[in-house]
């Protein structure tokens, strides 16, 4: 998704002489474009994250709009207490972009591991959140986030795919939310149970916060099982969100958060491994719904 | 000479508007407003030149309060210069009021930037002085740390960053009146030979007597301190300035005010 966010940011920045990227010294080489087209609107500021985020309001505080970049955690949790206080508390027109969703950096230890920065980042007042799950639906938020005011954090993954959601058809009792590029999985776990005769609705939500929890309500009505699936822990993502909206508006119903565990993994490997691993490819989310479905009563 | 007399008066009567505030709102920080009244003073009434009918003008000179626990101060000098009415102070720290124990961005169309959480101020005025550079502006940037904020990484992050991108509009002023939490400065977390260490990180600067108004008028209009770098001015201040029984304690940065420390305090102040 690097691509897409670089032609994306080029494009804006083409009419936009306010907008401004800063990058925490990564992004080599595909900022390289941007910073030869910008080169007094791009800012590498160092692997200094904190100053990053502090600057970039400051930008903002004189009526630029900045995009900073880093990897997921850096971009967010390394510098958390400046996005609350200069970013949120002042709603700033600043774009954070994390890329490295989830298990992206498998091989490099759960440092660089994307697994609560939704959690944190949906938490903070003001804050929109972004998760896309194919090329269409990236530069579909990164234009979201230019154009609102205030803060918004988008959470990029590695797979540049174009794949989008299968048409539904009305005859699916089970629903999917997914969020972020396991879109490409759970298409595929859609084909899988339909060979077991369980059909299948797929809702891919880019756009985490806000919610628009009268879209959840609405395709779910005929549904008995509801599923999300992240690239994220369980615990504060996509899936809690789902599960505020199914306690609070009294829906009875077989529910499952399908994500990583609220762990840090004591093995690494690439992400289609850890994926396998963590039963979020294909194969493994197919069977954790169909174990659900056994189980449920309902 | 008649303008420090000028500024000696306005700083005395800063003093006992930010003792009154204090008094009445029960609040603490008292010895870190103190230490701070003449670098505000000369910044309000002789270096910023806000323009009073349009404060937030496009091209004004621009003051962030990085150790924003110094509020009372700001707020006191704020109504000294006519930004904000004395009926404002009034509402400080009150239930319902927007006036906080540290500065909120739009308060009273006076205050700069949201601080509170220490080492964020200087990062916001370098973003700020970036865009003057950028859309060649002319205002400056100055910004008021603590000393004991200057333990923060995040202040060394924006030291590097500001000297690399030659931000020579921007002026950090370090109120050094070497008490923090526990306890002198020395004692907690040494940071000196602090001018030393912004030179080494790329800053022009200089130490000067924070509350001497020549010394302070000449440093903060001899900028940059050195061509094509940030300026710092190492302040050297009294905790608690003014006032006998708080100057250098630390008691005073909790303590608040009962109402016969509070008349022996305006006591002083009026001699």
């Amino acid at each position: 998704m690097k691509r897409i966010l670089t032609d994306t940011l080029i494009n804006l920045a083409k009419h936009d002489n306010n907008l401004f990227l800063m990058s925490g010294d990564l992004g080599f080489p595909f900022f390289l474009e941007f910073s030869k087209l910008f080169p007094d609107r791009f800012i590498n500021a160092g692997i200094a994250e904190q100053n990053m985020i502090g600057v970039a309001a400051g930008l903002a505080l004189s009526g630029k709009t900045v995009f900073v970049y880093s990897i997921v955690n850096f971009a967010t949790i390394r510098c958390l207490d400046q996005i609350r206080n200069d970013l949120c508390y002042q709603n700033l027109n600043v774009k954070i972009v994390g890329y490295g969703s989830g298990l992206t950096y498998g091989k490099a230890g759960a440092t660089h591991s994307g697994l609560e920065d939704i959690a944190v980042m949906q938490s903070l007042p003001n804050m929109m959140v972004f998760s896309p799950g194919n090329i269409y639906e990236a530069e579909r938020v990164i234009k979201m986030a230019y154009e609102s005011k205030g803060p918004a954090y988008i959470r990029l993954g590695k797979l540049n795919s174009n794949i989008v959601c299968p048409p539904a058809t009305g005859e699916e009792t089970v629903t999917i939310f997914v969020t972020g590029t396991l879109l490409n999985e759970v298409i595929k776990v859609k084909d899988l149970l339909f060979k077991k005769g369980i059909f299948v609705k797929i809702i891919s939500l880019p756009i985490i916060k806000p919610l628009d929890v009268e879209v959840v309500k609405s395709v779910i009505k005929n549904s008995k099982a509801v599923f999300t699936v992240e690239e994220h822990s369980v615990v504060g993502g996509l899936g809690s969100s789902i599960a505020n909206v199914l306690a609070e508006e009294n829906i009875n119903i077989i529910f499952k958060k399908i994500g990583l565990p609220d762990s840090y993994s004591k093995i690494v490997g690439s992400q289609d491994y850890l994926r396998h691993i963590y039963l979020l490819d294909a194969q493994g989310i197919s069977k954790t719904i169909i174990d659900n479905l056994k189980n449920g009563v309902k | 000479m008649i303008k420090t007399n000028f500024l000696k008066k306005k700083a005395s009567k800063v003093r006992k508007t930010i003792l009154e505030m204090l008094y009445k709102s029960r609040e603490p920080h008292i010895g870190s407003c103190l230490s701070c009244v003449e670098i505000l003073t000369a910044l309000y009434f002789d270096i910023l030149k806000i323009d009073k009918k349009n404060p937030l003008a496009e091209g004004r000179n621009r003051f962030i309060l990085s150790k924003g626990h110094a509020v009372p101060a700001l707020y006191a000098i704020l109504a000294e210069a006519g930004l904000i009415s004395a009926r404002d102070l009034s509402l400080f720290t009150t239930n319902g009021s927007s006036l906080a124990a540290h500065p909120v961005l739009g308060v009273l169309n006076a205050i700069e930037v949201s601080t509170g959480s220490l080492g964020h101020g200087l990062a916001m005025g370098a973003g700020m002085a970036l865009v003057a550079k950028h859309d060649h502006k002319d205002y400056r940037v100055f910004v008021l740390l603590g000393d004991g904020e200057c333990d923060e990484g995040a202040i060394w992050e924006t030291a590097l960053f500001a000297s690399h991108h030659r931000l020579d509009n921007l002026v950090a002023i370090i109120d050094n009146n070497k008490i923090q939490g526990f306890g002198r400065t020395a004692q907690v977390l040494n940071l000196e030979p602090l001018l030393v260490k912004w030179q080494a990180f790329g800053w022009g600067g200089k130490n000067i007597d924070g509350h001497n108004f020549p010394a302070l008028l000449k440093a903060l209009k001899d900028i940059p301190c050195v061509k094509g770098k940030p300026t710092v001015l190492v302040a050297a201040t009294v905790k608690g300035k003014g006032v006998s029984f708080m100057e250098n304690t630390l008691l005073w940065h909790y303590q608040t005010l009962d109402s016969q420390k509070f008349n022996q305090a305006i006591k002083e102040i009026n001699k």
